[in-house]
């Protein structure tokens, strides 16, 4: 299991993808933080408040999509050029293979979490001290924000993993799951908000606390994505051990 | 290492494959031993690659047993250290160099990483080590495959049409190079269309036709007492035209 743990860092080091995608998050975490700050007309009180921090630091979240990409890009992409059958020569039990990208795709999950985090804080941080007030640090709204974010991005990274075990497409995946966070979800939302709430991605809001009465309590929305995530781990490597491997 | 499996040979048992109501593989039985060159040969679509996959683990058998050294493959603990294969090309991606591909497998097969650079001197690719495997030509691509198959020095060795797409140069060195590792002491089975080249290299010859056994001999014997050719004796067994096509 460490030998496929360090094989698949060093092929995630060696792909120019990884970094051009870290300076994406980086990037979004930077103008996602500070194009909804410039565009609010709220007085200063309000960015002060527990909301108006949410609200600042809801940019740190925005890379977790890439990294659900990420994450079918490094599972479903072994069918795209063959590698399948490198890899499952190298290693017929094959739930070693997928529990080895599991892995590493929740650290490298925390990783882009992290980068985000710290891009949107940075941001913030100076757009506040530039409207001459200071982001206050010491209140627990900056830090769950911020935590909330590197979670998500944490448990986004290898459910990622574990769609692309259950479609081993690379772009059908990438594009079902990128219709379904952007429009499927935030449309059904808007319909109900309390009945769809219960959505993984809007549960996933919740847990970057994004500010909005309807959001689900952090605790069912661990609930919901963690159970999300234990299901398609199941269901993806039972896929990857029973399909054929054929080019 | 090797003397843990003494039985360091590749054999098929009743072995089957059906997709859907397609049987692909029919109750095929055969064995490829120690130190010989078993050639491997069918007409498109006879069963050869998914033979070859089932001995892999790659595809699970209908019925019937798949075995190299004694086990099915899934049940080794370091594979590649007893078969290496080469079948659907390096299966490398495009954008990295072969010596870092070969590289990630060492890795993950926890193999050293200093056997990489012998190896592609072995298949003749130390010039183009560093360059974008997508920029390789078919030749060199086969070259790679090997490389991964001789990565961890196997016993063994699975090879699915390796001299398909090398030049004269190359096939002539593939024969050269199979017999060395024949000599050597490995089984090695061997698939290809080119008919002439096989009865050069291979001790022994399996026939498949639509999935079935037809011959498993050595050449001597499968030509003693006549005065025909390899190719002949092919299309006598096939039973076909020379113009036939793809077995469904
Ligand atoms: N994944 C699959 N699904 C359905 N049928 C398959 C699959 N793989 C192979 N087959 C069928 O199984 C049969 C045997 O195919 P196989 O690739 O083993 O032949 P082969 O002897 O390697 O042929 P060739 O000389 O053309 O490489 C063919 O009829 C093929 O269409
Ligand atoms: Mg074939």
């Amino acid at each position: 299991m460490t030998n496929l743990v360090r094989a698949e860092l060093r092929a995630l080091r060696t792909s120019p993808t990884t970094w051009s995608l870290l300076l994406a998050v980086a990037a979004i975490g930077v103008l996602g933080t500070v194009a909804p700050l410039i565009a609010s007309d709220a007085v200063p009180a309000h960015f002060v408040s527990d909301r108006g921090i949410q609200e600042a630091l809801h940019g740190a979240a925005a890379g977790v999509g890439l990294v659900i990409v990420v994450g079918v890009v490094g599972m479903a992409g072994e069918w795209r050029w063959g590698q399948a059958t490198q890899t499952f020569i190298t290693t017929p039990v094959r739930r070693r293979v997928v529990g080895a990208k599991l892995l590493v795709h929740a650290g490298l999950g925390a990783l882009f979490g992290v980068v985000a985090a710290a891009a949107s804080l940075a941001t913030a941080w100076g757009w506040y001290r530039n409207e001459g007030m200071a982001l206050p640090l010491d209140r627990s709204a900056v830090w769950l924000t911020l935590a909330g974010c590197v979670l998500v991005s944490m448990l986004f990274g290898p459910l990622g993993v574990a769609i692309g075990a259950l479609v081993r497409n690379v772009v059908a995946a990438v594009a079902g799951v990128l219709v379904w966070q952007i429009i499927v979800e935030p449309t059904l939302f808007a319909a109900s908000p309390s009945v769809f709430r219960w959505l993984p991605g809007i549960a996933s809001f919740a847990i970057r606390r994004q500010p909005d009465e309807h959001m689900l309590g952090v605790a069912p929305a661990l609930v919901v994505v963690g159970g999300l995530l234990a299901a398609m781990i199941v269901a993806g490597t039972l896929a990857v051990e029973r399909r054929d491997v054929t080019a | 290492m090797r003397s843990q499996h003494d039985d360091l040979s590749i054999r098929c048992v009743d072995l089957t494959k059906q997709f859907g109501d397609h049987t692909a593989v029919d109750r095929l039985t055969f064995s490829a031993s120690a130190g010989t060159v078993t050639g491997f040969v069918g007409g498109n679509g006879a069963g050869k690659t998914t033979t070859m996959r089932m001995l892999l683990g790659l595809i699970s058998p209908t019925s019937g047993r798949a075995l190299v050294a004694g086990r099915p493959y899934v049940e080794h603990d370091e594979p590649r250290r007893v078969v290496g294969a080469s079948i659907d090309g390096p299966g490398a991606h495009p954008a990295r160099s072969a010596i870092e591909h070969l590289r990630i497998i060492a890795t993950a097969a926890g193999l050293p990483r200093h056997g990489v650079e012998p190896v592609l001197d072995k298949v003749g690719l130390t010039a183009s080590a560093g360059r974008k495997v997508g920029t390789f030509s078919m030749g060199m691509l086969q070259r790679l495959a090997l490389a991964g198959a001789l990565l961890a020095d196997p016993p063994i060795l699975i090879l699915d049409e390796p001299v398909n797409g090398l030049d004269p140069a190359g096939i002539l060195w593939m024969r050269g190079l199979l017999s060395e590792l024949a000599g050597e002491g490995r089984a090695i089975l061997v698939s290809s269309h080119l008919l002439a080249e096989l009865a050069e290299v291979a001790d022994r010859i399996v026939v498949i036709h639509e999935g079935r056994l037809l011959a498993d001999d050595t050449l001597t014997n499968l030509l003693a007492g006549r005065s025909s050719s390899f190719e002949e004796l092919y299309f006598e067994l096939v039973g076909g035209g020379r113009a036939e096509g793809v077995s469904a």
